[in-house]
């Protein structure tokens, strides 16, 4: 289970380094590995792409000037998708990366290269590097990329042993960490709606000793799109890909709160109902009929 | 003279110069050139064939290759004497062969030491069977069938419910249903696990389980025992830490690891804990009477960590460069 730093932090306020609350998590019985310090990456600032043109002697690079608040510096890039007007991880000369990757003064081809734009990989941040890192449009150039935009991926990846299912998700992994550390946590916000029956929907479940309760809604109005940022981001911190706003608010929950939920599609169930089946142990059917 | 008669007289003449035998070699040399050489009497008799009828000539070269069968089995047959005799001579004056010397296997000497320390502190050393049923490799420790606990070891099976050990585990429990406690005992054996084989997990390790069941058994007693042997295998300045973990044959669990500073890191080297209630009540010994505390560790983490090993797949290659390092 990866757990994103700054995710949980919504539950429980703490300055604690990356490196302090995986101790703490391995102290409590659950062992924290592999923890994304981006932290390390302290060369790394936020720079822009303000031009960009096809390299004179290769098809596959880019000529491009990269601002980074003061100076305009000569940078050739491979990646597919960088383009003007970009904020993108700006790893100067000098900068070292994950990995033992250091930024030297170079030649690409005959033309002149003084630092590097960043993927995810090359940030430890993703196994994303198809391209680079193109972050939001209101950062400020020249700032450390850690502090304004790289701490939201800070995670750790926790090892949890089959006694604690409780622990499978941000809040239940921000509860031991507030008693462990005699924080408060934080109570999630829920806001209860009076149900309307504007809409029928049957629910029938085969063995109900097995599964005592199953509860299902309908909301109106919906729109398959892509996510806001925030939540792709949040996404990303966990290592999983963003797909649309319906696939990543169900697992938005189920991260957040240990809760599993599916999402149907109202329109295509043709006899409005639904019927559970349980097989030994935990193996849920649904069958919808459409 | 028919050619037939003439065969018949050199075979005679043979036998009659062949016996005796002579013992000397020059004579044998002579014997042979004057029969069996390219100007002897044998080579002569063949260049006599042209004379012989066409029809005749099967028969005539029959009878002329068993005589020259004949003489030369004689001559073969003293050679295989001579030969047999020079064998049965020995030279005293040789010398000796050289055997290699043999060296202890690195994880039999971890083992002894293992061993050593934990016998100084009155535990004793049982053995169970490396094959064993499901009631004592999982169920009686509190796996029932379902329990996601089964999914942390990949376990051959041999039938529906014999496997190979997935852990030493086992004794302990055939040790509680056999004797009386108290108990104190150690375990060391051969365990199995379907794992795929790289630099740090193999098909079969080595795991000595430790057990000790008694009236007046605590939590402080299992880290004093365990900090004990900790600092006699890794020297008394050893950093090591209990770690609250999770098995479901006891409860507390803990891990401990020990601080590696060449690494920068904690390394895990055992697990143990108080032995569950659940697993007292499967082998009927009363949880509220007896207590007791158990710990299994990895022989080849130990072996690999005290003598730098890097390589698992190393202490199983019988390689004699590297055995001989030990």
């Amino acid at each position: 289970m990866r757990i994103s730093i700054d995710w949980f932090k919504e539950f429980v306020k703490t300055n604690d380094s990356t490196e302090d609350i995986a101790n703490t998590l391995t102290m409590l019985g659950l062992e924290a590995e592999n923890p994304v310090d981006i932290a390390q990456l302290e060369d790394i600032i936020i720079g822009e792409v303000v031009e960009c043109k096809k390299h004179p002697n290769a098809d596959r690079l880019k000529q491009c000037k990269v601002s980074d608040g003061k100076l305009e510096l000569p940078i050739i890039c491979g990646a597919p998708n960088v383009d003007k007007g970009q904020k993108i991880a700006l790893a100067p000369v000098g900068a070292s990366l994950p990995g033992g990757i250091n930024i030297k003064k170079a030649k690409i081809r005959g033309e002149e290269s003084r630092g590097m734009i960043c993927s995810e990989k090359e940030l430890g941040i993703s196994d994303e590097h198809e391209g680079i890192m193109v972050l939001p449009e209101d950062l400020t150039l020249g700032d450390d990329f850690c502090l304004s935009f790289g701490y939201k991926f800070l995670s750790v990846e926790l090892d949890i042993t089959p006694n604690r299912p409780d622990a499978f998700s941000h809040m239940g992994v921000a509860r031991d960490i507030a008693a462990a550390t005699k924080r408060k946590l934080k109570q999630t916000y829920t806001k209860s709606i009076d149900p309307k029956q504007e809409y029928n929907i049957d629910i029938s479940i085969e063995n109900e000793h097995e599964c005592p309760r199953y509860i299902g809604g309908i909301i109106k109005n919906v729109h398959v799109e892509k996510s806001p940022e925030w939540l792709v981001d949040y996404m990303k911190s966990i290592g999983q890909k963003s797909i649309n706003n319906i696939v990543d608010i169900s697992n938005f929950v189920l991260f957040e709160l240990g809760h599993p939920t599916h999402i149907f599609d109202y329109d295509k169930l043709k006899e409005k109902n639904i019927r559970l089946q349980i097989i030994v142990g935990c193996i849920i059917n649904l069958i919808l009929s459409n | 003279m028919n050619i037939k008669d003439t065969i018949e007289s050199v075979r005679k003449q043979f036998r009659t110069d062949s016996d005796p035998f002579p013992d000397d070699n020059d004579k044998i040399d002579s014997l042979k050139i004057k029969y069996l050489g390219r100007k002897g009497l044998i080579a002569n008799l063949f260049t006599q064939m042209n004379q012989v009828e066409a029809e005749d000539r099967p028969l005539f070269g029959k009878y002329l290759n068993q005589l020259k069968n004949e003489i030369n089995s004689v001559f073969d047959s003293s050679q295989q004497k001579d030969s047999d005799s020079k064998t049965d001579q020995i030279d005293y004056s040789l010398p000796g062969l050289n055997f290699n010397i043999g060296y202890q296997h690195p994880l039999q000497t971890t083992l002894n030491e293992i061993k050593s320390i934990f016998q100084n502190l009155g535990f004793s050393v049982a053995y169970g069977p490396e094959v064993d049923d499901d009631f004592h490799n999982f169920s009686a420790l509190n796996f029932p069938p379902e329990h996601p606990a089964r999914d942390m070891q990949d376990t051959f099976f041999i039938e529906k419910d014999i496997v190979l050990r997935t852990h030493t585990s086992n004794v302990q429990v055939h040790l509680m249903k056999e004797k009386e406690p108290p108990l104190r005992y150690i375990v060391p054996g051969r365990v199995y696990r379907n794992e795929s084989i790289s630099f740090k997990s193999y098909c079969l390790f080595h795991q000595i389980e430790g057990l000790y069941v008694d009236k007046n058994v605590s939590f402080a007693d299992h880290k004093g025992i365990l900090e004990y042997f900790v600092k006699q295998m890794f020297g008394a300045k050893t950093k090591m830490r209990f770690r609250p973990s999770f098995f479901p044959f006891t409860e507390p669990s803990a891990e401990v690891d020990i601080w590696s500073e060449k690494r920068g890191q904690w390394l895990e080297i055992l697990g143990s804990g108080m032995v569950d209630p659940e697993v007292f009540k499967s082998v009927d010994i009363d949880p509220d009477v007896w207590h007791g505390y158990a710990f299994g560790l990895g022989i080849e983490r130990i072996c690999m960590l005290k003598y730098d090993i890097d390589d698992i797949r190393l202490l199983y290659q019988g390689d004699l460069r590297f055995l001989e390092q030990f």
